[in-house]
């Protein structure tokens, strides 16, 4: 498959470059949390689509996915364009009354939105206060309908943010749960928090090579009809939905293909497959294992673009970890300054890239260059402004710094922030304690990285050489010999013990005598 | 005359904190031949059936094993005696080979840990053979550190390399098997493990004190006028720590440690008992124990320090050392805040005791008497008294509070019985629960069956953490979860409720049962949750889980009391909540409102 027809589709992308390299696209708007959302959003399209393939097996590769994603208008009208579902209640005594003016109410924003929300005859049905009378029908009792939609709410996704109601989520209880992103006066598909980076995380799951056990773990979670949790919450949000099944309600964007990655294996696919699957089927009740997979994605997004940022250079990722201390020492030095570099690490690659494009088209003429460069660039004339009167070498000269220029500012504004980004939201890096970041997990992250590296107990020696291997997490004084060429490194030993202590409090060590302690995965059957 | 100095230069080289000495146990001996003393002994609980196997027609080879210090080496050496062996000649490698009566030979590893690498494969080989093969004439006895053995064992166990006779490959996993799950014989019946570290440090503190209190060298000290004049801070020490009373409550301290898993070696407790004894702020800090009776008239400061200085309610937490917190097992000890903590009744007995009250007597002044007695060299009552005055003058208030903290210390010996009911002795340490925990859980620990005593309690403390708000639910568990997870701190929306059914506990609710870890030495107990028959998840009850438990039910928050019990008992909570798998439906949504008298109510949301 050519460059050219890999693009095709995305032909709205103006400018095709760093694309090239780490994939279309990883954006930087998007919290763990919505990545993991988009992410399912499109296993449900999958599993939905007209093939009813099974998520996360081989894609063909030479033909991008296709999928459909749902858009809910009216249950996202009830739960998010709906702000005081309490105020019936205060305004009147009787069931009746408080449902006739709730109904009044949801018709009014309704009608706000109509123009644009999909089939003529759904429109007009909402449009009127008789179309949400299946909700009495099916509650009831007002309030309890309104605990409903406050539990709903209460658990939803940037809820309490001040985003428009239209990117805000429910958490992924069920698939009827599930719906993208919607521009707030158009109602049409908005790429602005599902930028296509959960499609991304899909795709590097289905290329990892454990696809299969992922599914399996993830139809346990969310879509075993039989499990009690998902039961509770398919039952109330089945009964907010409205009795016409999506009719007219599909996304503007059906059929449109997902996000582009441009490897089909890599190891960086394999260990975030590993990870997922271990963390998947640790038996963990509920909906417990999301919120571990939703960090994890995180991570592994961030780690596949600074691993990709290395590679023409043979440089491994290397995080140091300070395990946090009270004081500044090395570690925490060494950890701020490997945290800048990493950040640029991404934007050196750009640059790279670009050189050898230019001199890879060294010897061709100055008019295949400007149509090899204007096949990637649909800007390049309006940028360069190419008249034929001008000298062509000049004019090469000034596409070539012009398309650095536009590379460099696009690679800032969204990939090249993702790093920082996604490393604070996933809980890998924080500036507490100090005024720069520098890698120090939380809690959180801590427990999640055991359960995807620990089967039942590992010893911990063992787990911080699995750690360092996998992912270049630099915390015991032997790694850190081994990555920086200095002879000072005790902090790094101090560090080491920090992180003892921390996972004793967690519950996560155990410690026999003569130093030998080991690292339990309790999922799994292991207490301390 | 007579002075019990090679005594006391012996014992304090137990005393100087030889945490890390390889070989411990020869240098021991070593000094005791150069000082012309005999080492304090004492019989360790499971040596008789020791004995008795190797001089069974059919011994077992033994792994003993424990953490550095419980006395391995000490062990093997009182069994080769009681097999007849006097002089112990090892041979370079560290064995000795005994001729057994049965007519097979017992082969003694004194110090699997202290091998190579190559040389560890090449015994636990040898071992394989003895244990699996058939013609095999060898017995071994090998003493090793638990940590050792684990990792040796494990990394036999993965490597797995061909070549490996099949025999050391199964050792490896059944020992692995063995160790973890705390098992005490292989399948075959022909190795057993004794775990020295699961023996009670309580109980072997008893023992230690009687074989360095009893010792026959204290008999120099008989008519030495410090002795008879009571200033004599040794003499005093050794007199108070006979003293029933004041054992009881110093092993109990220990049993503390001991009910909370945090073990205290053979070799702590020999640390610990030395200390008490010798122990002195105004010995010099490299060594600050008394070492002769000479110190005290050769060196000023030694000979002008009230007695005080060198107590052993202040040596027990080994106020006279320069880093306490780091050492143990003071540092262990220390943690349990005895003199730290305290209650209205003691510090008002200890500040206001001796008032003169305007309107007749003061009801504290008879205990006030009692808790500070005229003539008692280490109460120093007038002492006490003088820094009182100032303090209520408004000098001197650091040293004071200092002051007070060693008699609340001491208090903590020495109140009798009576009055420490009185004032409530059991708020000085930091578990309050503890004697809750004696009476109640470790009774059912050793093997007695369930009481119910407690369980509403914990079950109200379990739906405080399991809930996130304070709860008074007694009569069943709430697993709730927030929605998103069941590990969120606040989680009002119910997955199930399980009865706490107190007619049939073994049906359904919470109880307390022996812990699937007890053994014979130590009791242990777990925290069991059973629905419809069935268990749902257990838990080992721990002294500190327990108190966690009691006072997150009395009102204290949970994650703030402490973050690593916090952690722990969510993890049960999952345990808990994933147990409930497969259990018929709960219909719609069942969300959970605390009403103000802290009953839970519950709202059904039930769509049609």
């Amino acid at each position: 498959m050519t460059e050219k027809t890999i693009r095709d589709p995305y032909s709205n992308v103006r400018l095709w470059l760093e694309e090239r390299v780490w994939g279309h696209r990883i954006y930087d708007e998007s919290t763990p949390e919505l990545a993991l959302l988009e992410l399912l959003n499109v296993v449900n399209a999958v599993r939905c689509g007209p093939e009813n393939s099974i998520p996360f097996s081989d894609p063909d590769l030479c033909e991008p996915r296709r999928v459909s994603y749902h858009r809910s208008l009216p249950l996202r009208t009830i739960l998010f364009n709906n702000p005081d579902i309490a105020e019936p209640v205060r305004r009147f005594g009787a069931n009746r009354d408080r449902w006739a003016a709730h109904r009044q109410e949801l018709a009014r924003r309704w009608v706000a939105c109509r123009q644009h929300a999909g089939g003529e005859h759904l429109a007009q049905r909402f449009a009127h206060p008789d179309g949400f009378t299946y909700l009495e029908e099916r509650l009831g009792n007002y309030e309890d309908y309104a605990a409903a939609v406050q539990a709903l709410r209460e658990t939803g996704i940037e809820v309490r943010s001040n985003k428009r109601w239209t990117s805000k989520f429910l958490f992924p209880f069920c698939e009827g749960a599930l719906f993208e992103d919607l521009h707030e006066k158009k109602f049409s598909t908005d790429r602005r928090f599902f930028g296509r980076t959960g499609e991304i995380a899909y795709l590097m799951l289905a290329r990892s090579g454990h696809g299969s056990e992922i599914w399996s773990g993830l139809q346990k979670v969310l879509f075993d009809e039989t499990a009690n949790h998902r039961r509770r919450w398919a039952h109330v949000i089945q009964a907010l939905t409205p009795p016409e099944n999506a009719e007219g309600m599909d996304s503007t964007s059906a059929g449109v293909p997902i996000g582009y990655l441009p490897q089909t294996s890599h190891p960086c696919f394999t260990r975030y497959g590993e990870d997922t699957a271990a963390i998947l089927t640790a038996e963990m009740p509920e909906y417990d294992s999301l919120s571990h997979w939703a960090r994890l994605t995180a991570f592994h997004l961030q780690h596949y673009i600074l691993t990709v940022a290395g590679e023409d250079q043979s440089i491994r990722p290397c995080y140091p970890i300070e395990i946090a201390g009270d004081r500044p020492d090395l570690v925490r030095r060494l950890s701020q300054r490997q945290y800048s570099g990493n950040r640029e690490a991404s934007l050196g690659r750009l640059r790279r890239e670009i050189d050898r494009w230019q001199s890879r088209l060294k010897t061709s003429s100055s008019v295949d260059q400007l149509q090899e460069v204007g096949s990637f660039w649909s800007d390049l004339d309006k940028e360069v402004g190419v008249t034929t009167s001008k000298n062509e070498k000049v004019v090469v000269e000034t596409m070539w710094n012009k398309l650095t220029e536009a590379g460099i500012r696009k690679h800032r504004r969204h990939l090249g922030a993702v790093h920082h980004e996604f490393c604070r939201t996933c809980g890998l890096s924080s500036a507490t304690g100090a005024r720069q970041y520098r890698y120090c997990p939380d809690d959180s992250l801590l427990r999640t990285l055991v359960i995807a590296n620990v089967q039942k107990r590992m010893e911990f020696r063992e787990l911080l050489d699995r750690w360092f291997d996998r992912y270049g997490f630099t915390i015991a004084r032997r790694h850190a010999e081994r990555v920086f060429n200095r002879h000072d490194l005790g902090d790094f030993a101090i560090n080491e013990r920090r992180l003892r202590r921390r996972l004793t409090s967690l519950g996560l060590l155990r410690v026999l005598s003569d130093d030998y302690a080991y690292v339990v995965n309790r999922y799994r059957g292991e207490t301390i | 005359m007579a002075t019990a100095d090679p005594f006391l230069e012996f014992l304090s080289r137990y005393g100087r904190m030889a945490e890390n000495e390889a070989s411990y146990d020869e240098s021991v001996h070593q000094a005791a031949e150069r000082l012309g003393v005999t080492v304090p002994l004492f019989e360790h609980p499971c040596q008789n059936e020791l004995n008795a196997n190797f001089q069974s027609v059919n011994p077992m080879s033994v792994i003993l094993t424990g953490n550095a210090g419980d006395g391995k080496t000490n062990l093997c050496r009182q069994v080769c005696r009681a097999l007849g062996q006097e002089t112990l000649d090892w041979t370079d490698e560290g064995f000795l080979d005994i001729g057994l009566l049965c007519g097979k030979t017992l082969r003694v590893v004194k110090d699997f840990t202290a091998r190579g690498d190559a040389a560890k494969r090449d015994i636990l080989r040898e071992l394989a053979n003895a244990v699996y093969a058939d013609d095999n004439n060898t017995v071994f006895l090998i003493a090793a550190n638990e940590g050792i053995v684990a990792r040796r064992i494990s990394m036999t166990a993965q490597e797995g390399k061909a070549g490996e006779t099949d025999h050391l490959k199964q050792l490896a996993e059944e020992l692995e098997d063995a160790l973890n799950r705390r098992t005490q014989e292989l399948s075959n019946g022909r190795l057993r493990i004794f775990d020295l570290s699961l023996y009670s440090a309580a109980e072997m503190l008893t023992r230690v004190l009687d074989a360095i209190l009893s010792h026959p060298a204290w008999q120099q000290c008989n008519g030495c006028v410090a002795n008879t004049e009571c200033s004599c801070p040794i003499a005093l020490n050794r007199a108070r720590l006979q003293e029933v009373q004041i054992r009881r409550r110093l092993q109990r301290l220990v049993a503390a440690l001991d009910w909370n898993a945090k073990h205290l070696t053979v070799r702590h407790l020999f640390t610990l008992a030395v200390n008490a004894i010798l122990g002195h702020r105004a010995a010099p800090r490299t060594n600050p124990m008394v070492t002769s009776c000479e110190f005290f008239q050769s060196r000023k400061r030694l000979r002008d320090a009230p007695i005080v200085e060198g107590s052993y309610f202040q040596n027990v937490f080994g106020e006279n050392l320069k880093r306490p917190d780091e050492t143990m097992p003071f540092a262990a000890l220390r943690r349990l805040q005895v003199g730290e903590e305290t209650n209205n009744r003691i510090d008002r007995l200890l500040l206001q005791g001796d008032l003169e009250s305007p309107s007749g007597e003061n009801p504290l002044k008879d205990a006030f008497d009692r808790a500070l007695p005229v003539g008692d060299l280490f109460a120093d009552r007038e002492g006490y008294l003088r820094q009182l005055r100032q303090y209520r003058e408004g000098d001197d208030v650091d040293s004071f509070l200092t002051t007070l903290r060693a008699h609340r210390r001491r208090l903590y010996f020495e109140l009798a019985d009576q009055d420490a009911r009185d004032f409530g002795h059991r708020t000085l340490t930091v578990y309050q629960s503890l004697q809750d925990y004696e009476r109640q859980i470790l009774p059912i620990a050793s093997g007695s069956p369930a009481c119910d005593g407690m369980l509403g309690e914990l079950v109200r403390g379990l739906n405080r953490i399991f809930v996130g708000g304070l709860v008074d639910e007694q009569e069943g568990l709430f697993l709730a979860t927030s929605g998103v997870s069941s590990q969120d701190r606040i989680a009002t929306l119910l997955v199930r409720q399980v009865r706490h059914d107190v007619v049939d506990l073994s049906y359904d609710g919470v109880s307390v049962e022996r812990g699937m870890a007890a053994t014979v030495n130590r009791p242990a107990a777990d925290l069991v949750v059973r629905h419809k028959g069935r268990e749902l998840g257990r838990l080992e009850l721990s002294l500190a889980r327990f108190e966690f438990l009691m006072r997150v039910a009395e009102g204290v928050l949970p994650a703030s009391f402490s973050p690593q019990q916090y952690e722990d008992f969510l993890g049960f909570k999952s345990t808990l909540v994933a147990g409930l798998q497969g259990e018929p439906p709960v219909d719609g949504l069942h969300s959970l409102d605390i009403i103000s008298s802290g009953q839970i109510k519950i709202r059904r949301i039930k769509p049609s």
